[in-house]
């Protein structure tokens, strides 16, 4: 498990089904715009509330991170990913875990 | 005659009924498209020499094999192999290593001039889905577009968002994705407030799909939020289950987003959880 820097999210590089995950931050919410006004640095429109900006626009983090690739023309050339943002790094969280010996299967 | 450059045949007895001959120019490409990791694809086949010369000894039918290991981003993986002049009789690829589901690792087998640098693609001989059973071949065989057939069933965990942020997850470059079903629970913090999650549904950029919880999430509570086709919207408060319908059929493509976004989210409240049911192609671009 990873933890990216600039979300804070905790995900999987690798699924249990085999297939890589590609993390994308997730635009802001209302707490984290309500926030981002109170520090300046975004402007609503007046009388627009954070609730309703949310559902109006997407607000992007601005070091927000995309995994997914961007695929060069030339197939020889290697991919590259969209966005490192601010990057990432490794998760303290268990992977499963095992008490009173009984297993926990799934989240 | 003894002007007339003479075509390098092989003996009748061995003269194969297919087309598909090759001076020595020209290379079999396989180009695959994969999703899942630990897969390696091989094509193998039967290739005829020509005999160039009378003193050269008969033709022989040989077999030939290559393997390549894909990558897992759903972007072409390109190898490319000469045999030599002859007739290439038959072929087929499928899934020697790793085991990926029906429609997540796709090959494309063309003919082209040259190996490396700037290749000409002459012709494509075949393209479909390939796994450890299902092979595609050639001459015989059917040929299937990418985003063609069942596609692969897949349930994937999300990321687990921090305090106060909302889910959201992006269908993957290369990737086509019909939703089911989607759950993820909300945690709520105990300051006071309605909180009514919402799944929102877009391009990137811009929403064409909202479905709203018909409830207000209260205070200290874990409330798991159930979105699927053909539930009724319902709330089961002993359990703290809500469930609400999606639109049928909604199909997404690379970059479009599956997000919640919560009326009345508090910076305590925790969304956890995230899991998904899709099916999901390999749509190449």
């Amino acid at each position: 498990m990873q933890q990216c820097n600039a979300c804070g999210g905790i995900y999987a590089p690798v699924l249990p089904d085999g297939h890589q995950y590609f993390h994308v931050c997730p635009p802001l919410s209302v707490v984290e715009l309500a926030a981002a006004i109170a520090a300046g640095q975004v402007q609503l429109p007046p009388g627009e509330t954070p609730d309703q900006a949310v559902t109006r626009r997407i607000y992007q983090r601005w070091n927000a991170r995309d995994e997914n690739v961007v695929a060069s023309k030339d197939p020889a050339q290697p991919t590259t990913i969209k966005s490192a943002g601010a990057g990432v790094k490794p998760a303290l969280v268990p992977v499963g875990s095992a008490s009173g010996g009984v297993v926990v299967v799934g989240p | 005659m003894g002007d007339v450059a003479a075509v390098p045949l092989p003996p009748p007895a061995l003269s194969p009924s297919t087309p598909c001959y090759v001076t020595g120019e020209e290379a079999l490409r396989l180009t695959v498209f994969n999703a899942a990791v630990g897969v390696t694809v091989s094509l193998r086949g039967r290739f005829l020499p020509a005999v160039q010369s009378a003193d050269d000894p008969p033709a022989r039918v040989g077999p030939f094999q290559f393997d390549l290991v894909p990558t897992t981003d759903r972007v072409a993986t390109v190898r490319t192999q000469t045999l030599g002049e002859g007739w290439i009789l038959d072929w087929s690829v499928i899934v020697t290593g790793g085991s990926p589901p029906i429609g997540q690792c796709y090959a494309i087998v063309g003919l082209v001039r040259g190996t490396s640098g700037n290749v000409q693609e002459l012709s494509t001989l075949g393209f479909g889905p390939v796994t450890a059973k299902q092979r595609l071949s050639w001459p015989t065989g059917v040929n299937q577009g990418f985003v063609d057939g069942a596609g692969a069933l897949r349930s994937i965990t999300g990321t687990l968002p921090g305090a106060g942020a909302e889910i959201s997850e992006v269908v993957p470059t290369g990737a086509r994705w019909t939703l089911i079903a989607f759950e993820a629970d909300l945690a709520t913090a105990v300051a006071v407030a309605n909180r009514v999650p919402q799944l929102t549904i877009d391009d990137g950029a811009n929403v064409y799909s909202r479905v709203s919880v018909n409830q207000s999430e209260t205070a200290s509570q874990t409330w798991r939020n159930s979105f699927q086709l053909g539930v009724p919207q319902l709330a089961d408060l002993t359990r703290f289950v809500i469930a609400t319908p999606l639109p049928p059929g909604l199909t997404l493509g690379p970059g479009h987003r599956i997000r919640t976004v919560t009326a009345g989210i508090q910076a305590a409240d925790q969304w956890a959880a995230p899991q998904y049911l899709v099916i999901e192609k390999i749509e190449a671009t």
